[in-house]
């Protein structure tokens, strides 16, 4: 019996990257919400709201997460073919503290999938610190399996997201739309960079392109859908150029509506008042200003920790040379 | 946390289990961000929004494989920084087996120099550069000599053996008899991790040029007269030793008829001395009684000095150049050669005391090559008379680009390069200091096996006369404190910054211990 049990697997020669990385942001397969603009202010009137002072915690933790497919596998049970990928993700926080900023807690993960509900024997070993942890996706396609590797992320994501703000005095801000919202001590914050859905409508719009550096639009609320009602608000986090369009420079932020319409107020003040500290120049980081420097700087991090795709993929090639030489 | 200068040792093992030391010196540190992309996130780590690590690494010289194999150690082998035995081993000292401590490193160990590189029985002679004032150049020579005298380093040849210092700037020099008693306990502390006592020099003694124009020779001396003797030539031993030629060692531009002009009167004074009363200091020349260095000169302003060419072919232009030199060098020399009496037995005799110094700071230059250039001589005759190495005699020689300049003629140079080159098999090492390795002789830097520099000119530091010293170590040495130097011998592959201890013998007068008695009356018949 070989490491791979009854599976028969390759590799797919195609590096991982060529095939493309899925663009999945979970937003975008959410079911429809209903969405309620007049929370803060009549929602034909939307004015920019400019909060001068914020109260914020002591600490701001920055949350994220990184995901990688390394390789594809090819798999063949009998006359089935099955997809695979090996996939790695990492997760950290960045505390922002005393005026440091510094990375911690992170958690890296490898995994294999295979589709078609299949799921490998055993974990593929492929030497110190790069254990590959059996896991299955239900899909038949090729798409299926990557996706098990981004929901990995995500959860990890929220494991990390929660247990910072199991601690009172601790502002999380993590990175996408919020996935936990049930009540935890302290606050957390959904930090969403690209609008896969907008929420409001033309007559907002206008309010949001002419949104001033510093401001942020009025709280509304999201409910229904898949997910917790959330409160969620607009911020500009720098100038629009001429050149860009009319969501450029803006992010949306949310939070559980449990913590109640008067927190969720005051946060919006604070962080809009805080956030455009955190925004990189748009020299440093293609994805500004969006890219808090905080998150690029812990996506940089996690990525360097996640190892050299090259030297797991060849390693993965060793051994599956082994395996199919000694069937 | 390792710092510059440590010294290190990692660990490898190879695949057939041999277990491989290698040693290195740090010569470089840096810190950086790791995580920045730009010299402005500087700024925005400080601003406290962007997390970065600060990585610190050391670069290390390698400065010993043992056993020698060369493989490189593996990435991960872990490092540790040396001290005691592995720190000996590091930098050979296990290997040498004669050492005279030269140092201390920052951190205290005691660094050696391989007295077989110092006593001619490898090589001889050590070079010490740099700027004047800072390098500590004579205050390094003349550490090196204690350290020479006192550490038992020359064992039974330490009774026998001499140093002839020459005393070029102050009188910093004239104390060395004499506890410092600005010595802290803890210099003493330093000189005890070297093996060394504390305390002035054993067995030195000190002569000074006579003052000009007194009847009987006193030293010329500003801050010590006591215990100073007077040094001045008899005419009959300025003409015997054909001492002559040094009178001229300030003339540069001097073509190959002025030293048939010099051989020759030198042959005939010579000559002269032979003559007549040898115990007596003056002597007659051409018929003419010479009682002092004018009346030589007035001499040869007559046609006397046309007389001793006998015909040979000299031109008229080189003589009356012969004799606008000597005026001028008997305006600066002439009172150190006395027809008088009271003249007698008064050179320079090194022979007395372990330690010679010869002041020669009050002196114009055209006197001090005059002296040094005398007493160099007399003493490689001597020592050819002798034959052998030993008894070992060690110079110390400041301003060695004046005396042995790159460039031009000096008499001298010639005397120098001779020890330079001669002195190994001779027993004569020379420690030479100057500011300028690259004007001096270059066989003569070359010849010496310990080479030392101070602080140096950043531009002098770029020449190639201290290929011995890394890119680093030039740009370090443009820095040296006072008390630092970089030394380099034959052994270690790379030179070492290490620091002397503050002198424990008087540098000056106000460092010497109040119970000596300055006006103890019996100290002038001592």
């Amino acid at each position: 019996m070989g490491l791979f049990g009854t599976f028969d697997v390759r590799l797919d020669p195609w590096e991982a990257e060529y095939s493309g990385e899925l663009s999945i942001e979970a937003g975008s397969l959410e079911p429809a919400e209903e969405v309620d603009l007049s929370v803060e202010q009549q929602s034909d009137a939307w004015t920019p709201v400019l909060p001068v002072t914020g109260h914020l915690p002591a600490t701001i933790v920055f949350i994220d997460g990184v995901r990688r497919v390394e390789a594809r596998l090819l798999v063949r049970r009998d006359d089935r073919l099955i997809h695979g990928v090996i996939g790695s993700y990492g997760v950290g926080a960045v505390r922002v503290a005393d005026g440091r900023a510094a990375c911690g807690q992170e958690e890296i993960g490898h995994i294999a999938v295979l589709g078609s509900g299949e799921c490998l024997p055993r974990p593929l070993d492929l030497g110190a610190a790069l254990t590959y942890q059996p896991s299955s996706s239900p899909r038949d396609d090729a798409d299926g399996p990557p996706l098990v590797v981004f929901e990995a992320m995500r959860a990890a994501e929220a494991l990390l997201a929660r247990t910072c703000a199991a601690d009172g005095a601790t502002l999380v801000v993590a990175d996408g739309p919020l996935t936990f919202g049930e009540a935890s001590r302290g606050q957390a914050l959904g930090f969403v960079k690209r609008f896969f859905k907008i929420y409001v409508g033309n007559v907002q719009l206008r309010t949001l392109a002419n949104l001033p550096l510093g401001a942020r639009s009025p709280v509304f609320h999201i409910r229904g859908g898949a997910r917790f009602g959330r409160f969620s608000w607009f911020v500009r986090l720098a100038l629009r150029l001429p050149i860009d369009g009319d969501l450029t420079g803006l992010a949306r932020l949310e939070i559980a509506d449990v913590v109640g319409f008067e927190t969720a107020r005051a946060l919006a003040d604070a962080v809009t008042v805080v956030l455009p500290r955190f925004v990189p120049n748009r020299g440093r980081d293609p994805r500004a200003p969006q890219n808090l420097l905080p998150i690029g700087a812990l996506e940089m991090h996690l990525r360097h920790q996640l190892g050299d795709p090259r030297v797991i993929r060849r390693r993965l090639a060793e051994l599956i040379l082994r395996e199919t030489v000694r069937a | 946390m390792v710092q510059l200068d440590d010294l290190i040792v990692v660990e490898t093992v190879t695949p057939d289990g041999t277990r491989v030391s290698f040693y290195g010196i740090v010569d470089i540190v840096r810190k950086k961000f790791e995580g920045n992309q730009f010299d402005t996130d500087a700024f925005r780590v400080a601003a406290g929004t962007l997390p970065v690590e600060v990585s610190y690494a050391a670069h290390v010289q390698v400065t010993r494989v043992d056993p020698e194999i060369f493989v490189p150690p593996a990435p991960g082998d872990a490092v540790a920084v040396v001290r005691g035995e592995a720190f000996r081993r590091a930098l050979y000292f296990d290997q040498m087996e004669h050492t005279v401590p030269i140092g201390l490193t920052r951190a205290g160990e005691s660094i050696f120099a391989n007295l077989e590189f110092l006593d001619g029985t490898r090589g001889a002679h050590a070079s010490i550069s740099g700027v004047s004032g800072v390098a500590t150049k004579t205050s390094y020579a003349t550490f090196l000599i204690y350290s020479l005298f006192h550490s038992g380093a020359l064992g039974i040849d330490a009774a026998n053996a001499k140093a002839l210092i020459f005393n070029v700037k102050g009188e910093d020099l004239l104390w060395l008899d004499k506890a410092n008693v600005r010595l802290r306990p803890e210099d003493q502390t330093e000189y005890e991790a070297l093996g060394l006592p504390s305390g002035p020099f054993q067995s030195v003694s000190f002569f000074a040029p006579a003052r000009r124009g007194s009847s009987t020779p006193v030293p010329d001396t500003g801050s010590r007269q006591n215990g100073v003797n007077p040094y001045v030539w008899t005419i009959r031993e300025f003409a015997r030793n054909r001492f002559l030629r040094f009178a001229f060692a300030g003339a540069h531009d001097v073509r190959a008829q002025f030293h048939f002009v010099i051989t020759r009167v030198e042959r005939e004074l010579e000559r002269a001395s032979r003559e007549g009363d040898e115990t007596e200091a003056a002597i007659t020349l051409s018929g003419t009684r010479i009682c002092s260095f004018d009346d030589l000169v007035e001499l040869f302003d007559t046609p006397a000095l046309d007389a001793m060419m006998a015909g040979a072919p000299v031109a008229g232009g080189t003589l009356d150049a012969f004799r606008r030199r000597l005026h001028a060098a008997a305006e600066h020399m002439g009172h150190l050669v006395s027809g008088d009496s009271s003249a007698r037995g008064k050179q320079i005799d090194w022979s007395g005391q372990q330690v010679t110094v010869v002041d020669i700071h009050t002196l114009h230059s055209t006197a001090q090559m005059f002296v040094v250039g005398v007493l160099l001589k007399r003493m490689m005759e001597q020592k050819e008379q002798q034959g052998g190495a030993k008894p070992l005699v060690f110079v110390v020689l400041d301003e060695l680009n004046k005396y042995a300049p790159r460039e031009g003629w000096s008499p001298i140079r010639d005397v120098l390069l001779d020890i330079a080159e001669r002195g190994r098999s001779l027993g004569v090492s020379l420690l030479g200091a100057q500011q300028t390795a690259s004007e001096v002789e270059r066989r003569i830097v070359a010849n010496a096996a310990i080479k030392v520099v101070g602080r140096l000119d950043a531009a002098e530091a770029d020449r190639g006369e201290y290929g011995f010293l890394t890119t680093v170590g030039r740009k370090r040495a443009a820095m040296l404190q006072p008390g630092s130097m970089i030394v380099s011998q034959p052994e270690i592959p790379m030179a070492i910054l290490l620091r002397f201890p503050f002198p424990c013998w008087a540098t000056r007068k106000s460092e010497v211990a109040a119970t000596v008695d300055a006006h103890d009356p019996f100290e002038r018949m001592g």
